[in-house]
């Protein structure tokens, strides 16, 4: 491409303005990525250097942290719990949701959308304070199910919410071609309109997931002891008499890790699903 | 042309912000005093620290009520615009 234009001065310029591109990209990724690099860094210092302004950055670096984190706090346990809750409450709403985005789009329910997205809307504690009081009723707390169904609130409208502009998207004649050669509307949506989805659906659940395993409100009320996922579990390590700054880091940086390679390795497809569900606006 | 995206993307970003919780109830939970008290903190902490689930209810009532009209306020307005 760049190899065909010979017009120098065409060249120069959109040399120059690739530069102010990529030095406008690096001060953004500054300002997102300076905390993250600080808690990375911070979780491999002793307690002593991390309170430590400026910081020798090379003193002090220890892999203590971590061996507190995963022998002391048993965190493989609140790992394994945070990946039932948001594995269990994405299936859910992928479940549910699919089905209901597509009724919601082909035959196009705009008020019945609308009545969904409010969900988004309602503050989350709002929904906490009865269901923190049906649960309690059905003795659920502290169980999988009752956070399950909590993180499923957020995560159901969030699925239909970005399928439907994709279900739009779908041309009507392919459908009406299933059904010509004889394929029952179940059948259609299952074999025909699911396969062509499959971006969408991937979008849809990487977010229901990361809000899941970030989640931070309706665990802290619905789990104690047997579920306590992650974000719960890290905000123990805030006590009363101290805050130990580097088990903290560490335990960040451990859950941060698999939303973030999940993230990276996804983009592709979340991007797309993103734009996707932005057009509606 | 940009303009009724621009206007849900921060009208979607506002409640976000207004729905926050995790920060301040890790940071400061309300503190120093009442400082940083929000609507939701106030509502959680009637609701699991005093239990007054009642009182909690009815502020979130309120708050909800808050947020739908400035939704439908942003609503409005974007109509306008796009007209």
């Amino acid at each position: 491409m760049a190899g065909k234009s010979t017009d120098m001065t065409y060249r120069t310029k959109r040399k120059i303005s690739t530069v102010f591109y990529f030095i406008l990209i690096g001060l953004l990724m500054i300002l997102f990525l300076a905390p993250f690099l600080w808690m990375v860094y911070c979780s491999f210092k002793n307690p002593i250097e991390i309170a430590k302004l400026p910081p020798n950055w090379l003193q002090g670096l220890t892999l203590q942290n971590y061996k507190n984190v995963f022998n002391q706090q048993n965190f493989l346990r609140f790992i394994r719990n945070s990946l039932i809750v948001a594995g269990g409450s994405t299936l859910f709403s992928l479940i549910i949701g699919l089905p209901a985005a597509y009724a919601i789009a082909k035959y196009n329910q705009k008020k019945l959308s609308m009545v969904l997205l409010s969900a988004r809307m309602i503050p989350g504690i709002a929904l906490l304070l009865p269901l923190y009081i049906m649960f309690r009723e059905f003795k659920l707390i502290d169980t999988y199910s009752a956070l399950i169904i909590s993180h499923m609130l957020v995560g159901l409208p969030f699925v239909v919410w970005i399928m439907d502009p994709f279900f739009q998207g779908i041309p009507k004649e392919l459908m009406e071609a299933a059904t010509v050669d004889g394929a029952s509307s179940v059948t259609t949506f299952l074999k025909v309109v699911l396969p062509l989805s499959v971006p969408g659906i991937v979008t849809a659940s990487i977010l229901s997931f990361t809000f899941s395993w970030n989640n931070f409100m309706f665990s802290i009320v619905l789990a104690t002891n047997k579920t306590r996922t992650v974000p719960v579990a890290i905000y123990n390590f805030i006590s009363y008499a101290s805050i130990d700054w580097g088990g903290l880091m560490a335990a960040a940086t451990v859950i941060t890790f698999p939303v973030l390679v999940l993230a990276i390795v996804t983009q592709r497809y979340v991007i797309r699903g993103m734009t996707a569900g932005a057009v509606k606006g | 042309m940009m303009k009724p995206t621009l206007i849900v993307g921060m009208m979607l970003r506002f409640i976000d912000c207004i729905k926050t919780f995790d920060i301040i109830y890790a940071t400061t939970s309300g503190g120093p005093g009442y400082s940083s008290e929000t609507l939701n903190i106030y509502a959680y902490q009637n609701a699991f620290y005093y239990f007054k689930f009642g009182y909690a209810s009815s502020i979130l009532v309120i708050f909800f009520t808050i947020v739908i009209g400035c939704v439908y306020l942003v609503t409005l307005f974007r109509k306008k615009v796009e007209d």
